[in-house]
């Protein structure tokens, strides 16, 4: 009996050291990490979700959502939000299906096919001052492009400050993003099961059913992955378009992160703080609508 | 062994990729460095944490003998517990009566009874060289008439004094070197210093000159000396050093403006333009350092460690370089504090000593770093005043402040001031009340040490953010990263108690709540109230019906021009404008001097309200107002060049080649000079707008209390102050006065007539002073009644207040650049500048 109960009392305090110390060395690699995310991200989150519900930093008296109202109410915010809308809109799908197409043509033997890629890779290796120079060179309003256009008789445009300055944008970012999302479809393409592409051959599919019930089932994942990340990247665009045309650009151009840089340098951490949460509460939207869309396409091929 | 130093190394790893992050919140050492670092009173250069002060610097007033009320500062010396100091004596004689054109510039006899009180104008007059617009180039023709009295060289004088105020001597082994009989010309004293034995050493310049018959003035030739005097006065030698001071063909001459004897003896002197001449102890030149290309000298010391070192901006940075004379080159080479400006020698303690408006500090030439002393306002010294500093060996610090006292006789007021350094226990404690500011006025720092001095509750610490900003950086934030500075500190929390207003977003601030109404103060004051204060001034500071500001002085902008060619009804638009000058003879100009972006500049100053309603955020600068507005801008010139030979602005309007003039009304003065240059009539026409009400208040020395304040009682009872009927009544105001009955007295005393009595026995009207602009010569008298009506209107109808928002002014200014330069319409560009400008609006509100 009394050895019994030496055994029970001795296998708990083993077990618990241990698993004290397991805890401790986990948590020694997972702290520096964890403290970051927390210090970086949680934190600032927090504080920034708190900014958004009280009234100013001074009197910090709550008014949970009269700041959104006041935000919805903003023309500025409203027009950045609908310009930011339209160009993801028309930047992402373009960037998808322009990419997913060059990959498809450079799947084929065609010949040059390395230079291809190589071109289409390479406005990844440009700083973002050069691209912005070479834009400014191109379509400024005494530019290349109105240089050219006037040998056609054709009357000066002024690109950045007109009804044409999305396509100047969305020209850029797909001219800057196509070939990392090529190269990502490409890769995809490769890992579509040759067995299954053969098959489909003998029993006398054509390419765009092939394509359509093969090729896109298999590279799902990757559309929604290119998606999700040319739909971040036409949110960095800010950085091209800030620099090409300032603070306060014409009004097709003033996106959502114009106004959030702008309330931060006036200090309006309310319309910030709101517009924060906002924005942070869409994409949580277009990213879930997107994992619903991949998961309901890719869902028979990956299992 | 080895899975434990795997784990201890993982740990300190782990650690170290945790404290990495934290390594950068080190605490700035510039903030808050009121004492802990061992330098300053603590009652200023920092944020509000930093303000309890660890010492400070007590004042200790010296009462000082009556011939201390003038002296040459640029002569004061210290040497071993005494000052040595020159007083340069001027006999104006019995008939003395100054030229209206050189009365206020001219210093009046100390104890002068015969000076008749009308010579000397009120300062609420034009008259004098203050008032005179910059490019007037008043009284320098030499075309005003010749002397009335026969000149007498002034007379100079050396005392030694102790620095208690006791033992004032005069040396009168002394002698000034003296003008050679027959001719005319002056001498004066530009510098001297003390040697590390006590001799003075002096820098004596001679000008010899004449008038001609028609009353040109010609130079007859520059002497320089130095001389060296033992301390009693008499002279132990003397170095004739024109030969080296002399341009070579003679056309201009570089008097010694720097000058400094090192340990050795040797003697340093420049110029400030080419170079540092050193000479030996007798006067011969031993070398030459040149300044760097594009710098200029700035100041010269002795260091503590006996050379001399050179304040100069080099490539328009501030920096000190030392002399290496046995290298017969520049030497070490320090950089100094951006403003910084005044340089004093250095001892044992610190290399040397630097101040600005704010503070002082001591430079540690080994560690290469400037040490914040003290702060001005916290030892209750007005830095604008500061005529002498000296550190002493016992640690004090000796200051002579020499101020202009407005109330009494116009005579300077000179204070003898011991600083001693004191712990902050042996000080007497007051509620403290913090005041932000990005600017300090004149008048509004003088207040605040009044303020300190007197009271006995509260005091009141100054924390100028203006010290952050960095005009030299190329990044354009760092010019105002002083106002990003305390906006952050707001937002974090650390409020100061008041702010004074200039140059800040006060409308930005009222909006998150940051100010407090100052309505309610005023209505429960037991003296004031809204009816005592010019009520355009209270409509124009208002905001929704609140009182976020107060102001003590403003002053209104308009245009001024001649009724009988631009009609007599006040207010106009621009189309009303651009139809009279299309009926002007070609080439004349509705203002002088103007270019495209300045005149588009001022316009949106004054008229930007009218194209912006900020309630609905709705712009229309695509209107064919706005249209207009641009076209008329587009008028003048692109660039504007000035030459010597062009006619002066009065000269312009009397001949009827220019319509307008900006019109700044501040005081009565020049409103007779407008008279006289428009030819005995005028209207203030006001800026083209489309109210027509083109007349804009600027306010000054604008004060607000937050919120958050510590102490409201204590705040009020300072911005009262100055709100008050007896503080703007007296004559240190430089403006029109908020207060409306101050402001009534003001107009009262301009009207009051300055007489005296001629030769015949009979009392006549004497002048109030004159101006002198180009070919206009006007002598000015007291207001009539007429006159003061016409102000007063102009005050009361002024509706709007001067707005310069900068980043609307840069959109404005950048889009209206293709129209000025002929790439796009009016219309294209106007629609552009709405579409701008209009997301900036509504982003703001």
């Amino acid at each position: 009996m009394k050895t019994k109960k030496k055994i029970r009392m001795r296998l708990p305090r083993v077990t618990l050291k241990r698993r004290g110390r397991e805890w401790l060395g986990s948590a020694s690699f997972l702290g520096p990490s964890l403290a970051g995310v927390l210090l970086f991200y949680i934190v600032p989150f927090g504080v920034v979700v708190y900014y958004s519900l009280i009234s100013n930093p001074i009197q910090h008296d709550f008014v949970w959502f009269d700041n959104f109202k006041a935000l919805l109410d903003n023309s500025a915010f409203r027009l950045a939000a609908k310009n930011t809308a339209t160009f993801s809109a028309i930047a992402v799908p373009l960037a998808v299906v322009l990419s997913l197409l060059l990959a498809l043509l450079l799947e084929n033997k065609i010949p040059l096919q390395s230079q291809f890629r190589a071109f289409f890779l390479s406005p990844m290796m440009v700083p973002v001052a050069s691209v912005v120079l070479i834009w400014q060179v191109i379509f400024h309003y005494n530019g290349a492009l109105n240089d050219f256009l006037a040998i056609f008789g054709a009357e000066k445009i002024d690109w950045f400050k007109s009804e044409y300055n999305q396509i100047v944008v969305v020209i850029l970012f797909l001219w800057k993003n196509l070939g990392y999302n090529m190269i990502l479809f490409m890769a995809s393409l490769s890992n579509v099961p040759q067995e299954q592409l053969q098959v489909a051959e003998l029993e006398g599919a054509g390419a765009i059913y092939k394509f359509f019930s093969i090729k896109l089932r298999y590279i799902s994942p990757t559309v929604l992955f290119v998606a999700i990340l040319s739909l971040i990247n036409s949110f960095k665009v800010f950085r091209e378009v800030y620099l090409l045309t300032g603070d306060y650009p014409f009004e097709g151009l003033y996106l959502l992160q114009h106004f959030m840089n702008n309330t931060f340098k006036s200090l309006d951490y309310q319309k910030l703080s709101s517009a924060a949460v906002l924005m942070a509460v869409v994409m949580v939207i277009i990213i879930s609508l997107l994992f619903i869309a991949e998961n309901r396409f890719g869902k028979d091929v990956e299992g | 062994m080895k899975k434990t130093g795997v784990k201890i190394m993982a740990l300190t790893l782990a650690m170290v990729l945790l404290l990495t992050p934290l390594s950068g919140c080190k605490k700035n050492e510039d903030e808050g460095n009121g004492g802990a670092d061992g330098g300053g009173s603590g009652n200023g250069n920092g944020t509000g944490a930093s303000l309890s002060a660890e010492y400070t610097y007590v004042p200790e007033y010296i009462t000082m003998p009556e011939e201390m009320s003038e002296f040459d500062s640029s002569t004061l010396c210290y040497y071993d517990g005494a000052i040595y100091f020159t007083r340069t004596i001027y006999d104006y004689g019995e008939d003395f009566e100054p030229r209206p054109d050189i009365a206020g510039l001219t210093e009046p006899p100390a104890d002068d009874t015969d000076t008749p009180d009308d010579t000397v104008p009120d300062d609420d007059t034009a008259a004098g060289g203050g008032d005179v617009p910059e490019d007037d180039g008043m009284g320098t023709d030499g075309d005003m008439g010749m002397a009335e009295y026969d000149y007498t060289p002034p007379e100079v004088k050396m005392y030694r004094m102790n620095i208690d105020g006791t033992g004032l001597t005069e040396l009168t082994a002394f002698e000034a070197t003296q003008i050679d009989e027959g001719k005319e010309g002056n001498s004066y004293i530009s510098r001297m210093v003390a040697d590390a034995d006590g001799n003075l050493w002096l820098v004596e310049n001679l000008s010899y000159y004449h008038f001609t018959d028609s009353g040109d003035y010609v130079e007859d030739g520059n002497f320089v000396y130095f001389r060296v005097l033992d301390n009693t006065g008499a002279e132990i030698k003397r170095m004739d050093v024109t030969s080296i001071f002399r341009v070579e063909n003679q056309e201009y001459y570089y008097g010694v403006s720097y000058f400094a004897i090192d340990a050795d003896g040797n003697i340093y002197a420049s110029g400030g333009e080419s170079g540092v001449y050193v000479l030996d102890g007798e006067g011969k030149l031993l070398f030459k350092v040149d300044t760097p290309e594009n710098g200029w000298i700035n100041g010269m010391v002795k260091l503590g460690d006996g050379t001399v070192g050179v304040a100069m901006y080099d490539q328009g940075n501030p920096v000190l370089k030392s002399i290496d004379a046995a290298k017969r080159d520049w030497g070490e080479s320090y950089t100094m504090n951006t403003r910084t400006y005044n340089y004093v020698d250095g001892n044992a303690e610190y290399g040397l000593y630097s101040y600005d408006e704010n503070n002082l500090y001591g430079f540690d030439l080994g560690a290469k770093e400037n040490v914040k002393l003290l702060n001005w306002i916290g030892s209750d010294i007005n830095s604008n005043y500061i005529q002498v500093l000296a550190p002493l060996p016992d640690g004090r610090i000796f200051v002579i402040t020499q101020g202009w006292n407005y109330d009494n006789d116009g005579g300077p007021t000179v204070e003898m001031i011991l600083l001693t350094k004191k712990d902050a226990s042996e000080i007497e404690q007051k509620t403290v009340l913090t005041m932000a500011c990005l600017y300090i006025d004149y008048t509004l720092r003088g207040e605040i040490i009044a303020f300190n001095k007197t009271n006995g509750k509260y005091r009141i610490e100054v924390n100028d953010y203006s010290q952050y900003n960095d005009y030299n950086s190329e990044n354009e934030d760092d010019w105002n990263a002083g106002l990003t500075r305390l906006t952050t500190e707001i937002i974090s929390g650390n409020v100061p108690d008041i702010l004074s207003t200039s140059e800040l977003p006060i409308q930005q601030y009222a909006a998150k709540g940051l100010l407090e109404d100052l309505y309610p103060y005023i209505d429960s004051d037991p003296d004031l109230s809204r009816d005592d204060f010019v009520q355009s001034v209270l409509r124009a500071l208002e905001v929704d019906g609140k009182l976020y500001q107060t102001a003590s002085t403003f002053s209104v902008q308009t245009v001024v021009g001649d009724p009988r060619v631009v009609g007599y009804e006040t207010g106009w638009t621009i189309d009303e404008l651009m139809a009279l000058m299309a009926t002007m003879p070609a080439g004349t100009q509705a203002f002088a001097q103007t270019t495209k972006e300045w005149m588009l500049q001022s316009l949106c100053y004054i008229c930007l309200g009218d194209y912006v309603d900020w309630q609905t955020g709705k712009c229309s600068f695509d209107s064919d107002d706005f249209i207009k507005l641009l076209e008329f801008a587009n008028t003048f010139p692109a660039e504007y060049e000035w030459s010597e030979d062009q006619p002066e602005l009065p000269d312009l309007i009397m001949d009827g080649k220019v319509l307008l003039n900006t019109y700044y009304a501040s005081d009565m003065g020049e409103l007779q000079m407008y008279k006289a240059m428009f030819g005995g009539e005028i209207v203030f026409k006001g800026f083209p707008s489309p109210t027509r009400n083109g007349h804009v208040l600027n306010i000054s020395t604008g004060l607000a209390m937050s919120s958050k304040c510590s102490d409201k009682e204590g705040a009020w009872e300072f911005m009262r102050m100055l709100m008050s009927r007896e503080y703007q009544e007296s004559d240190n105001m430089w403006s029109f006065p908020t207060n409306k009955y101050a402001l009534e007295a003001k107009m009262e005393k301009a009207m009051e007539k300055d007489t005296y009595i001629d030769e015949n026995g009979e009392e006549v009207e004497a002048s109030k002073g004159g101006y002198g602009w180009g070919n206009l010569m006007v002598d000015i008298y007291a207001s009539t009644q007429e006159e003061v009506d016409m102000i007063m209107e102009l005050i009361n109808s002024a509706e709007n207040v001067a707005t310069y928002d900068s980043a609307m002014m840069e959109i404005i200014l950048e889009e209206a650049q293709a129209y000025f330069s002929g790439s796009k319409t009016a219309r294209d560009v106007a629609a552009l500048i709405q579409s701008r400008v209009s997301i900036y609006v509504n982003e703001q509100r």
